[in-house]
Parts: C-alpha cells; structure tokens; sequence
C-alpha cells in the first residue's frame, strides 16, 4: 500500500500541481475568506520612516520596475505616495527603468482621486505638490550628477516640459535638498546597486525601499546593519503598510484604512496557495525519506 | 469624438483586455505543454519588446542627448555642444564588433566603460558592502541574553558559512569539520530562504494573472 502511495507521489504529473493550484486561486479569489493580516517589524519601521517626513520636505520616490514587478510593487508605491500626501511632503517622481514613469503617472493618478475623495479640503496639484521628471538611463552616473545638479541632468519633466517651470523645484537643486528616497525596484538598477550604495552610502540621503519578494533576501543585511532604513519585502509587507495607513472617512466620519477588498483578497490567495505548496513540499518530503529508509534495509 | 462603448467598457479598454486575457492564457497554455500559441505569443513578446525597447533608447537617451545638442549647435553656432560627439562616436564604435576587420576597435569604449565602472564602483561597494558589513558582524555575544543569542547566530553563521568556503584545508577536525558542517546548515537555510521567496513572487504574479482573467476579464469577482 505505502509502495503504491510512494510510486504515485514519485510520479504524479506536475500538471496535477499547477491544477491544484489554479483551482486554489480561482475559489479563493471567488469566495474571499478576508483573512487576519498582521503587522511586522518591516512594515511598522516603513511607516515610522514615512512618518519622519514633514510638510515641505522634499522626497524622491524611484520607480525602477517594470509591469513584472508591478502586482508587488504597485501596493508599495501606492502607500508611500498616500502616506506623503497626507504629511504633504514635496514628491519627486523618477525611475532607472523605462517603464517606471509610466507606471507612476498611473498610480499616482489612483492615488490622488482616492486621496481628494477622502481630503476634500486638498487639491495635489502637478508641479507644486509632487512631479515626474521621468527616466533616465546612465545608473549610478545619473546619482553622481544629480548630487551636483538635479535641474542639469533632468532638464524637462517626464512630458516634456522645462523643470524651471515647476514650483516644486524651487527648492531642489542638488541631491542634499532630498530628506529621504523611497526607492521600489524590480531587480538590478536601482535600490541595490544605485541608491544605496550611491545615494545613501556616498551623499549620506537615507534611503527606504521596497522589493519584490524573489529578491527580498538580498536586502535583509542592509536593514540589518542599518545602511536601508526601511524595506518592504514583497506583496505581504505592502498589504500590512497599506492596512497601518489611516485616515478618516470623510462621509462616515470614521476611521479607515489603505487596504482596499482587492488587495485583501489577493492577501488571501497568497496564503492558501503557500498552504497547498508548504503540503506538497511536506508530501515530497516524507516520501523521500521513506525511500531513503527503504533502501536502508 | 466619443470613443465606442461596449457594455461599461471603451471600444480601446474591451479590445485591450480581450488581447491581454488571450495572450495570458496563450503563455499559461505552456503549463500543459509547448504549443502554437504558446510560440505565437512568446515571440510576438521578444518583438513588441524589442520594439519598445528602441522606441525608448531613441527617445530617452539618442534623442535628447545626441540629436538635440547637435541641432543646438548647429542652430546657435555653440560649437561646444558637439562635444557629444565623443560618446556617441565611442557608441558607434562598439558596433565594430559585428565587423571582423575592425572587432578590434570596440575594445576602446569597452575599456573605458570597465575602467570608469570599476573606478567609481570600487569605492561604493568598499563603503556599502564591506566596511559596513563587517562592522555589522562585530557584536557582543555576552552576556547572554535574547539579543546576544541572536548576534551569536549572526556571527556563527558567518564564521561557519565562510569556513564551509576554505578549501586551503581539509574539513576535518572540530573548526573545519564542525564549523563546515554547521556552514552547510546555514547555508541551506539560506538557499530554502530563498526559494521560499521566489515562490512568493512567482505565486503573486499568478494570483495578478488571475485577478486580472476572473476580475477584469470574466467579471467574476464581486
């Protein structure tokens, strides 16, 4: 019996796998069970760095992602830029990766509608309260140059625009003018190899910043010493930030979070699938160590 | 002119979602097994990506730091704006490397690529992954208390880690035998670490993937 069990685990199709779990994503997306999501260490220090922003102080948030990196990214970018409008901070939108300002002019569009739904005495205005000065290619020469002249090396906004025009950068010239980066990258190119070792490192800005979870480990030492000063490592930490991020209704008047049905759902599916892979990591694993016993004897 | 609306829907956005939920399923049909449309869509990826890629390149580093400073030059007479010349000449040269006779000369911008890269990266991964590093390593293991145990894991776990990596000597014995072994523990925590994480992503792209074909596509989600 234990044989025949041992043989059909050794040889069960991987399809079977990918079914179980697409019909695991499929339910749970259907039927949410909104599960608990608690806070971790991670996302309580993010917030604490936002929270250190004042009004008028003048943030860069980097978009160095591309559409791959955008179901984890995005929920991250979406938090900061709320949470820095609501300290009315002065953003900076930029990206090392082409796609990255494309993707911020979309998600600071969701953001503003949602955050003059529940502010409607604010009104975020392009070239006051934040802007995107767009991509530039170059890396860590582009840092280099930006701690000289910001206005040298991006000259026009993301649209094409001279960036004299805009009220915002009166008061930015070199890099020292920036209190913090927030810097949301999708692998090589940017946190990692641009802003923390140039940016942070070199010109002394403190750097926060969030990853996707596949390269979340390489981020972990750098917290760990205290070179990031805030890390959101994956899809989990962006769901916690945007669930801490509170405001208050403005029809009921009653306390609300960032952590919007969708996300939340998504949160949901994300632990069940864990839970079917964690079983069959455990089915494979047990069955490889009554072989291994087997062949003992 | 009003755009054509299709149930809720703009002509462009129902068009749009259609091609996207199509092409998913295209790529995700490789889970079964390579196919046509599997092919189809992969390639029409490479291209558009490509494509794309061009369109950036030109429009975000040619276009305004090439061209636009030479017709400035050209217009105003400030010959100083030519200097782009010299990048983009070093750019140009970098194509002899599809030139067997004049390969060689591709040598000159990649040595200066490597040189300035190493020369201005040397410094940053000295103060980012070096100094910083090891002065995070360097903590107090005594006296024991919840803190100190888990910077005695730290640095036992590099000490071990590094130890598994010295192949001067035979692992044999209680620091090169032990310590390698206990390395290996380390490290294959690490490595389970990691996968763990990988799975973590690739499943968010999947569950987007499906919120996208359930939600957006289907209207299944409420």
């Amino acid at each position: 019996m234990m044989e025949k069990l041992l043989m059909f685990i050794k040889t069960l199709d991987r399809r079977i796998i990918f079914l179980f779990i697409a019909i695991a994503v499929i339910v749970t997306l259907v039927n949410p069970m909104y599960l608990e999501i608690s806070m971790s260490k991670n996302a309580k220090t993010f917030l604490g760095q936002l929270d250190n922003i004042n009004e008028n102080d003048n943030v860069i948030v980097s978009f160095d992602y591309a559409a791959s990196g955008e179901p984890e990214l995005k929920p991250m970018s979406y938090g900061i830029l709320y949470r820095l409008f609501q300290r009315k901070a002065k953003v900076v939108m930029m990206g090392f990766w082409d796609q990255g300002p494309g993707l911020a002019d979309q998600t600071v569009k969701e953001v503003i509608a949602k955050f003059e739904k529940d502010h409607p005495d604010r009104k975020i205005v392009y070239g006051k309260d934040y802007i995107n000065i767009g991509y530039k290619a170059g890396g860590f020469t582009v840092i280099i140059n930006m701690s000289k002249a910001i206005k040298e090396i991006f000259t026009t906004d993301k649209n094409g625009d001279d960036i004299q025009n805009f009220e915002i950068m009166n008061n930015i010239e070199k890099l020292s003018d920036i209190k913090m980066v927030f810097a949301l990258t999708g692998g090589n190119n940017g946190l990692l190899d641009i802003w923390l070792p140039f940016a942070s490192q070199q010109y002394n800005i403190p750097v926060a910043g969030g990853c996707t979870s596949v390269s979340a480990p390489q981020f972990y030492q750098y917290m760990n010493s205290g070179q990031l000063k805030g890390l959101l490592d994956g899809f989990k930490t962006a769901a916690e930030l945007l669930k801490a991020i509170e405001y208050t209704d403005f029809e009921t008047k009653k306390t609300a979070n960032l952590l919007s049905k969708e996300i939340h759902k998504i949160a949901d599916v994300q632990s069940i699938v864990h839970l079917i892979i964690m079983i069959f990591i455990i089915i494979a694993n047990v069955s490889y160590l009554y072989e291994k016993k087997q062949s003992n004897q | 002119m009003s755009d054509i609306t299709v149930g809720n829907s703009t002509l462009s956005i129902f068009i749009g979602i259609n091609i996207s939920a199509i092409l998913t399923l295209a790529i995700y049909s490789f889970l079964y097994k390579d196919n046509f449309f599997y092919k189809a869509a992969e390639y029409m990826f490479v291209g558009t990506s490509a494509g794309y890629l061009l369109s950036v390149a030109y429009n975000n580093v040619m276009y305004p730091n090439v061209f636009v400073p030479l017709h400035r030059g050209v217009t105003t007479g400030d010959y100083s704006e030519f200097i782009v010349l010299i990048p983009t000449i070093m750019g140009l040269l970098m194509l002899t490397m599809l030139i067997p006779g004049l390969s060689v000369l591709s040598r000159i911008p990649i040595s200066y690529v490597v040189g300035f890269g190493a020369g201005a990266g040397a410094m940053a991964v000295i103060q980012t992954d070096i100094v910083p590093q090891i002065n995070a390593t360097i903590m107090p293991v005594l006296p024991l208390t919840y803190a100190n145990i888990n910077n005695f894991v730290v640095v036992a776990g590099v000490v071990c880690s590094l130890i598994y990596f010295f192949f001067s000597t035979e692992h044999k014995g209680l620091v090169f035998g032990t310590g390698s072994k206990i390395g290996i523990i380390f490290l294959m925590i690490t490595f389970g670490a990691q996968f763990g994480t990988t799975i973590m992503g690739r499943v968010q792209l999947l569950i987007n993937r499906g919120y996208f074909l359930l939600g957006d596509w289907l209207h299944l989600i409420k």
